[in-house]
């Protein structure tokens, strides 16, 4: 079976760890939770007729006061990149995560996830910069790990790049 | 020991396992419950091999293995990681290390650590969590930013009202810095260039300071007279009552001092002076005393100079009179030496004791305008002569009134041969009629009248003239008058010779 590492990045408190729970056990909750280093989930989908292991790496988000650990991207086949669409500063830090990682990684597939779109009467400043990337050639999807819109779309969106860019399983393979 | 050293470590929350091949661990120590459940190694004597189905530690294998390879003994730390366990989460960190030749590998239960760190990290964030969740919207930011801009401008304006308060205040002190050191100069200008001498006391009356006319005046330095009472310091024993009330005038009632005395300099020579105190108040409260001494040696001189032409010039006039009288010649300056000498016994002041001398030396000046005839004439006058020759109290009277002498002089010319029982003339004057000049000159010039040699009768002896004095005593006579005029005849000052000086 293949198996893909994808990680979780962006700021703290935009809903990774959450995002990951609403995909792979299909809940939410709405306490916040700081993640400490990493967390770890499998779960096997299928994708273009493959069944396919995602090891989902849950990176805890960066601050002010933690910064992510490059070593743990290593080997990851493509990454999320989430931003809080209430809080214009995560898509700040995104940015400058995505920009770690690219230098770790390489060109490797990413999605933007604009998550919290359950509340998107209080998004703020947001809409230019995401066309701007939008432009760049950056996918952007809007998501809520409140009630699932588009989350599992959008791992599944990842996972076949991930295949198209890696199909034969090779060195991103855990 | 091995086996203290395992439970230690196991209290720890920390398994060591050592390398045994590629990505393959025996445990050195005895196996937690959560390393069990988490790696699935139930003893000892079974094996970790880090596969697929241990990601975390596969990723840090990589890290791990070129640490081994260095033979470094210091721990790399992977960092933790979140494990599902006993129905919730741990979070581990696993750590590589060579140690006497041998990798190993380390892995341990952050537990409580990661509990306080999540605690401090969870908190923080919640925190700016809350901050950003005031300014999420730009019309949020735009009013906190105007919020923000109008705060600066009006603390801004509050900084700028404070600083020019500020430099106003700093401008009026030093200003007022200048103005007091400005007058302090001058006061001190004041106090050292005054020809007068100048002490400033407590009030205590410890000198504070003078000034150098001061030092001169006295001979005493700043340094010494600093911190001496007035007194002790330039004031003479018999000057040291009326210091006292001086001082005790100024500093109680607030009131200024005058007056005229002596002091004291450091060589213990007088000085005549003329002091003005002046109370030194501040706030209504009395801080001492700024007193003034100005030399009157001069004015003293000169005074005396005056006084002493004066009495002089009178003591002439008298000279003159008397040359058409040999026989009373010196009468007059003889009765003002006796008269001034009574004064003297009877406690009186200087400016008495002189009115009482320039009255004995005029008493007879109407005499000048009786005739020799009678003035001179041997054996008894008649009743017609003995009147004329009474006139001259009148005629003296007459001379001398309407002078600007500061004495009645012209009283006691007219008066000097009243009596107190009335039997004396020109008036007939009784008792306290009779001036007590006027009683003090009739004695004198009854005794010296009757110690001299007239025309018409020889000197009385003494014991004549006590006879006389003791049986008028009280009644023609002042009594106590007669007792001090006895007294000193008694001790052989009176009479005096006609002629002595004074």
């Amino acid at each position: 079976m293949i198996s893909k590492k994808l990680c979780m990045l962006g700021g703290y408190a935009v809903g990774k760890t959450s995002l990951v729970r609403r995909f792979v056990y299909g809940v939410f909750s709405d306490k916040y939770l700081t993640t400490i280093g990493v967390k770890i989930d499998k779960q096997v989908v299928r994708a273009d007729d493959r069944d396919v292991t995602l090891v989902l790496w849950d990176l805890a988000g960066e601050d002010g006061f933690k910064k992510v650990r490059l070593s743990y991207l290593r080997g990851a086949s493509g990454y999320l990149l989430v931003v809080d669409g209430t809080r214009r500063t995560s898509l700040d830090t995104a940015l400058e995560v995505q920009k770690k990682a690219r230098e770790t990684l390489g060109e490797v597939p990413f999605l933007l996830l604009v998550n919290k779109g359950d509340l998107k009467d209080q998004w703020t400043g947001l809409d230019s910069d995401i066309r701007a990337l939008e432009q760049k050639g950056w996918r952007v999807i809007t998501t809520s790990a409140r009630d699932g819109t588009s989350v599992k779309d959008a791992f599944m969106l990842l996972v076949r790049d991930m295949l198209s860019a890696q199909p034969d399983n090779g060195a991103a393979q855990e | 020991m091995l086996s203290h050293l395992q439970q230690l470590l196991s209290a720890l929350d920390t398994v060591i396992l050592t390398r045994t091949g590629p990505r393959e661990f025996k445990p050195v120590v005895a196996l937690p419950h959560w390393f069990t459940t988490v790696f699935g190694v139930n003893d000892q004597s079974q094996h970790l091999v880090v596969d697929d189905s241990l990601p975390f530690l596969g990723n840090f294998m990589v890290d791990a293995e070129a640490h081994w390879s260095r033979g470094e003994g210091r721990v790399l730390w992977s960092g933790p990681w979140t494990e599902a366990a006993e129905g919730g989460e741990i979070v581990l960190e696993a750590g590589a290390a060579t140690v006497a030749g041998a990798d190993m590998l380390v892995v341990k239960l952050l537990g409580e650590t990661s509990t306080e760190v999540q605690g401090i990290l969870q908190t923080a964030r919640e925190q700016s969590l809350r901050f950003e969740d005031l300014f999420r919207t730009e019309e949020e930011r735009e009013k906190y930013r105007r919020y923000l801009e109008r705060e600066v401008q009006k603390r801004t304006g509050e900084l700028e009202h404070t600083v020019t308060q500020l430099r106003q205040t700093v401008d009026a002190l030093n200003a007022a810095k200048d103005e007091t050191a400005r007058q302090r100069e001058y006061f001190k200008s004041l106090f050292n260039g005054t020809p007068e001498a100048v002490v400033l006391l407590d009030r205590e009356g410890l000198v504070v300071d003078c000034n150098q006319t001061f030092v001169t005046l006295f001979g005493f330095s700043i340094e010494t007279a600093k911190g001496r009472h007035i007194d002790d310091l330039i004031v003479p024993p018999q000057k040291k009552a009326e210091a006292r009330a001086m001082t005790e005038a100024v500093g109680g009632s607030g009131m200024v001092a005058l007056g005229d005395t002596v002091r004291r300099r450091a060589d213990g020579g007088l000085v005549p002076v003329s002091i003005i105190g002046a109370p030194v108040v501040y706030g209504g409260a009395g801080l001492g005393v700024l007193a003034s001494y100005r030399d009157i040696s001069e004015q003293k001189s000169a005074q005396q100079r005056l006084e002493d032409a004066f009495i002089d010039l009178v003591e002439t006039v008298a000279r003159a009179m008397e040359s058409s009288d040999p026989y009373t010649a010196g009468h007059q300056r003889s009765v003002a030496r006796m008269a001034h000498r009574v004064g003297e016994v009877l406690g009186k002041d200087d400016a008495w004791l002189e009115g009482i001398y320039v009255g004995g030396l005029l008493h007879d000046i109407g005499k000048i305008s009786i005739p020799a005839s009678i003035l001179v004439k041997p054996g008894a006058l008649r009743e017609e002569e003995w009147l004329v020759l009474q006139s001259h109290t009148i005629r003296g009277y007459e001379i001398l009134t309407g002078t600007s002498l500061p004495w009645r002089v012209d009283l006691m010319a007219r008066n000097h041969h009243e009596r107190l029982d009335g039997s004396g003339y020109p008036d007939g004057l009784k008792g306290e009629e009779v001036s007590f000049e006027a009683r003090v000159l009739s004695v004198c010039d009854v005794v010296e009248a009757m110690s001299s040699h007239r025309p018409y009768r020889p000197a009385r002896s003494l014991a004549e003239v006590e006879k006389e004095l003791k049986t008028g005593r009280g009644v023609r006579y002042d009594a106590e008058v007669v007792d001090v005029v006895l007294g000193l005849m008694a001790s052989g000052e009176f009479p005096l010779a006609n002629g002595d000086k004074r």
